[in-house]
């Protein structure tokens, strides 16, 4: 399988200006400033095959986005003798306008949508910018609408509709030049759980038609549902790259578990659970499932509790960070 | 390659829609600037009533200045309204849309926008130019255009400052109002001093030189004036292109409107 992302020594600073508190720094940088320079993406390699779907996941300021956006050509990196990026055979720098035929991205902070027209006026301009032929893009848009099922959608102005719709909309946007590789940073930012789940299923079948994706998020979830592969960057350091499987296996076996409960009860006693909080409403649990699987564990619970509601997580992105950190210490 | 003409249209369509969800603020934006920007003949006239003439000039001919400089703004703002706007999307990476399609960044950067009052511009310039010059209507009306493309060009230079300069929103602004406020009156009627500082910053060539190419009804000085418009947007482009190497993006939440 050939490759659709290859990125050796990859490099990304920023110089920003240091300035101290109080009028007489402020006075002082005006006429000395001081800069530091921030590594935002520091010698990170990895190849991404054509057609899999690859999760970046990290906490905020890891330098996912900035990769992103050197991938995309949006950004030069640091120029040095070992870097060398290719998308699709080419140099996103340099030949930028050339790969953007070939390249869709999403950023769910940022629409690419018109916010007071409705989605169908931002497809017709997005089909002039890719020079989409009109009968192409008559018979592609149809496709993506019935796929994406937002035929209800079409006319309604952009700032009318939900996160999750919106969303939709946006990758129907990013998807009508028929792109081969999809880069898509954070879309599952501020949706509801039933949003994110309509999302991934999207993700998964845009994926199963061929298209390479690199999927940035800092829920866990987001990637055991979807991803192949999951790439953990962290301060501008990759610090893992395998299969969600292997992640599973080293590094989540803890789970958190949130129960909302009727009325009060005893604490729970069971071995590889630790009990991190609980009042008269909500006991929180850390299971250990090396020591007691979770299906035994959630037995337990229904039978101890009177429950209202029940939510079971991996631990957040920074805990798997930080025990990766305390292993390979 | 990209079909500029089709995504032309398709941004003009789509910002006339945009301007048409929002009708009363779209006419009172266009009236409101042509009442704005025909008050001004009104005080030429008052004004040259008791001066006579200045240096050859009379109400009319500082009037067809303004009415040039008016069409020029308004061509300029109406196809190209991100002009001197440049800077928020680079403050807060919205630029990064234009990076991401396969069109000219500057060309399509400078389309994402329309500003809707400078259709009143455009409305008082077409009629200060067709009563006052309609004996050399097709000749105004390259003079104008041409007249646009410095200001354009100007504009573009300082856009450009937004990738050298942290937040150049005051100054950006400050430079446009400077620019387009003096290129407006008859800088001819300056002295001889201050009409060197007028050519040399080549503000004259937005609105007086082109009114000059009228009153001579000259061919060959249009040519001239094509010759600067090109040399001046061919360098503000390739600053503005030089510049663009240091965008440093952003991710502050941005929308499209």
């Amino acid at each position: 399988m050939t490759d659709a992302i290859i990125v050796e020594h990859l490099h990304k600073t920023f110089k920003t200006k240091v300035k101290g508190g109080g009028f007489a720094a402020s006075v002082r940088s005006l006429f000395n400033p001081e800069y530091k320079t921030t590594r935002a993406v520091d010698n990170i390699s990895f190849r991404i095959p054509r057609g899999q779907l690859v999760g970046f996941i990290g906490p905020n300021g890891a330098g996912k986005s900035t990769t992103i956006k050197m991938l995309t050509g949006i950004l030069y990196p640091d120029q040095h003798a070992n870097l060398t990026v290719s998308v699709l055979g080419m140099t996103p720098w340099i030949e930028r306008k050339k790969l953007a035929y070939r390249i869709g991205t999403v950023f769910g902070q940022r629409s690419q949508l018109w916010m007071h027209l409705p989605p169908q006026d931002s497809f017709d301009l997005f089909a002039a910018i890719y020079s989409i032929p009109e009968d192409t893009y008559r018979k592609r848009l149809k496709h993506l609408v019935e796929t994406f099922e937002i035929q209800d959608l079409l006319t309604t102005p952009v700032r009318k509709l939900s996160l999750g719709q919106r969303m939709r909309c946006e990758l129907v946007a990013a998807l009508l030049h028929d792109p081969e590789v999809l880069y898509l940073d954070e879309p599952s930012i501020g949706l509801d759980i039933l949003a994110k789940k309509a999302l991934r299923d999207h993700i998964k079948r845009i994926n199963a038609q061929g298209v390479t994706v690199l999927l940035t998020s800092h829920d866990l979830d987001d990637i055991e549902e979807v991803c192949d592969r999951v790439i953990i960057i962290n301060s501008g350091h990759i610090v893992h790259d395998s299969s969600f499987d292997e992640l599973r296996k080293s590094y989540l076996q803890k789970k958190l578990i949130t129960v909302h409960k009727r009325k009060q009860a005893k604490r729970l006693e069971l071995q590889g659970v630790h009990i991190a909080h609980d009042d008269k409403d909500v006991t929180k649990l850390v299971v250990d499932t090396k020591v007691t699987d979770i299906h035994t564990v959630l037995s337990a619970v229904a039978a101890h509790y009177a429950i209202d509601d029940i939510e079971i997580a991996d631990p957040p992105i920074e805990e798997v960070i930080e025990e990766i950190y305390r292993r390979s210490a | 390659m990209a079909d500029n003409w089709r995504v032309y249209k398709e941004y003009f369509r789509l910002h006339l829609k945009t301007a048409m969800e929002y009708r009363f603020n779209f006419f009172a934006q266009t009236i409101g600037m042509f009442l704005n920007d025909s008050i001004w003949i009104v005080l030429w006239f008052l004004l040259f009533r008791e001066l006579g003439t200045i240096n050859g000039y009379n109400a009319a001919d500082a009037t067809l200045v303004f009415g040039i400089g008016a069409l020029g703004f308004g061509l300029v703002f109406v196809f190209f309204g991100n002009a001197n706007n440049i800077y928020r999307s680079v403050e807060d990476g919205g630029f990064d849309f234009y990076l991401m399609t396969p069109l000219d960044e500057v060309f399509h950067a400078y389309l994402g926008r329309m500003m809707y009052s400078a259709i009143g511009d455009v409305l008082f310039g077409m009629m200060i130019i067709l009563v006052l010059a309609h004996d050399q209507l097709p000749l105004a009306l390259c003079a104008a255009m041409l007249g646009a493309i410095v200001l354009f060009a100007f504009e573009m230079m300082i856009d450009s400052l937004s990738f050298f300069v942290s937040r150049p929103r005051k100054i950006s602004a400050m430079l446009h109002r400077i620019c387009v406020s003096v290129s407006v009156w008859p800088v001819d009627t300056y002295s001889a001093g201050l009409r060197g500082v007028m050519y040399l910053t080549m503000v004259a060539f937005i609105a007086a030189v082109p009114r000059n190419v009228v009153a001579s009804a000259s061919w060959s000085m249009l040519g001239w004036l094509a010759v600067v418009a090109t040399l001046l947007l061919t360098t503000s482009i390739l600053l503005f292109k030089f510049g663009l190497r240091r965008y440093e993006s952003g991710n502050m939440m941005t929308t499209r409107t």
